[in-house]
Order: structure tokens, then sequence, then C-alpha cells
């Protein structure tokens, strides 16, 4: 049997393109050629809206996405959270660090600096 | 109170929580109804109300946004104290890893809707599934 995804689940697992409910829906050589550029950009944006339109389209894609079986939705997320969790857990705790010292640094440097201006105009 | 409102809604100053028959929940962090600053309170409080939303399964898609036409604009250093205070930087070195661990384990789907400016903790937006930006985002 092949596996066909349901089309909501699809536009979940690429993070890209569900049509806005007024637009024909994308072609796939459409659809993966966005999914190229937001693989070649990383995939920040999945969506650029016009201003104040952002929380509109979120809710659209929600409604699209709660079409999709719920636990297909829940592991949908569970799986592609997994590695930035992973990432999170080994890496965020050491950056902090870096930036806790860093800071203590520019504010011991600002100290220095305070006293320096101090002492020039005494 | 409606039926889809949960009782953690209601006891956060800077994040606003509404749901809808759906179990869409929009989240939405703000300073005063406008756009959000940080402080030492919204850091404090972030923790704590995405682990709570991270719990609830009533909660079947998160939407994550700002307020005022903004995401987070800037930082108020001042509330913090002294960054340089072991104590303090200790504080702010738990949220800051707990904060993101409580939004990645959120199970279920995460959009992050941006406007305007997304200056500060952009990386809240970017462990969204999808990222819905306004022509004027800047991140």
């Amino acid at each position: 049997m092949p596996l066909a995804l349901h089309p909501a689940t699809e536009s979940l697992l690429h993070g890209v393109i569900a049509p806005a409910q007024d637009e024909p829906r994308p072609s796939s050589s459409t659809r993966s050629r966005c999914r190229r550029v937001l693989h070649r950009n990383g995939g920040v944006v999945a969506e650029v809206v016009p201003n104040g339109k952002a929380l509109g389209r979120a809710q659209e894609l929600a409604e699209l996405y709660l079409k999709a079986p719920e636990v297909t939705r829940r592991n949908t997320r569970v799986h592609f959270i997994q590695p930035l969790k992973e990432r999170i857990v080994r890496e965020v705790g050491y950056g902090l660090s870096l930036e806790g010292s860093s800071s203590a640094d520019l504010v011991k440097s600002m100290r220095g600096t305070a006293a320096e201006r101090t002492s020039t105009t005494s | 109170m409606q039926p889809h409102q949960a009782d953690y809604f209601t006891a956060y100053h800077y994040v606003k929580l509404t749901r809808d028959a759906n179990g869409v929940l929009i989240v939405q962090l703000h300073t005063n109804g406008g756009p959000c600053i940080m402080t030492a309170q919204t850091h404090t409080e972030f923790v704590e109300a995405f682990y709570r939303i991270s719990q609830d399964r009533a909660n079947k898609i998160v939407i994550l946004t700002g307020a005022g036409g903004d995401f987070i604009t800037s930082v108020e250093w001042s509330s913090f104290g002294k960054v340089a205070d072991p104590g303090v930087w200790s504080q702010i070195h738990d949220e800051g890893v707990q904060v993101l661990e409580n939004i990645a384990n959120i199970r279920v789907p995460v959009i992050a809707a941006i406007e305007g400016r997304a200056h500060i903790h952009s990386d809240y937006a970017l462990l969204a599934n999808v990222i819905v930006a306004a022509e004027g985002a800047t991140f």
C-alpha cells in the first residue's frame, strides 16, 4: 500500500505553504521548490504575510492541522523537536555560563570606564 | 467561566492565554497589553507558563505571539539587579534553560505568529514548528 500523507500532516511536516483559503493549492512542483528554498535558508520563516495578518494566518494553519488525527499531530511535534531538545540540554547551560561571565565582565569594564571618567574630570 | 478555560489561564501578568473550543491556545506575551519588554518578572513567569501549557492535554495546538504589533522589543536590564552577582545570574541561568526546555516540551504543534520587532528572545519563536512572519517583522 503506497504511503500518502494527509495534506494537513504534510504541511505540518514540511512547515510550508499551506495555501491561504482563497488561494488554489500550489502544484507539487511549487511545493518542492518552496521546500528547497526553505531548506537553503534554514527554514526559519515559513511564510511572510502582510502586517497585522500573522495571527490570522496562524489560526488558519491551526485549523488545517486540526484535520490530522490527534496522536499524529502530537507525534509530529515530538519527532521534529527531538533534535533541538537534545541540543538545548547539551548547549544552553554552557551558553548561559558564557553569557553570565561576559555580563559580569561588561559590568566591571563599565565600572572601570566610569572611574576613569571621574578621575579625568576631577 | 467557560468550560475550556483552565485555572492557570489567569495566573500571569505578562502572558495572555485564550483557547477556543477546538483547543487552539493563543499565547500572547505582553507588557500591560502592549509590546512585551523582557524583565526579571517576565523571565520568571514564562518558565511556569510554558510548563503549564505543555502539561495541559486540552491544548491541541499552540500559537505563540506578541502584542501591540511586536513580539519582544527590548530588555529592561535594571529589573534584573546586579547581573554580575553569582546568585542573580544563577537564577537567570536556571530560568533561561528551563524556559527553552519547557517550550520544547510542548507536545502539540506550535505556530509562531510574529509581527514587528522580535529583537529579544526570538529563540522562543524558533522552537515553533512553523513561523508566520508579517512583512514588517525584524529579528
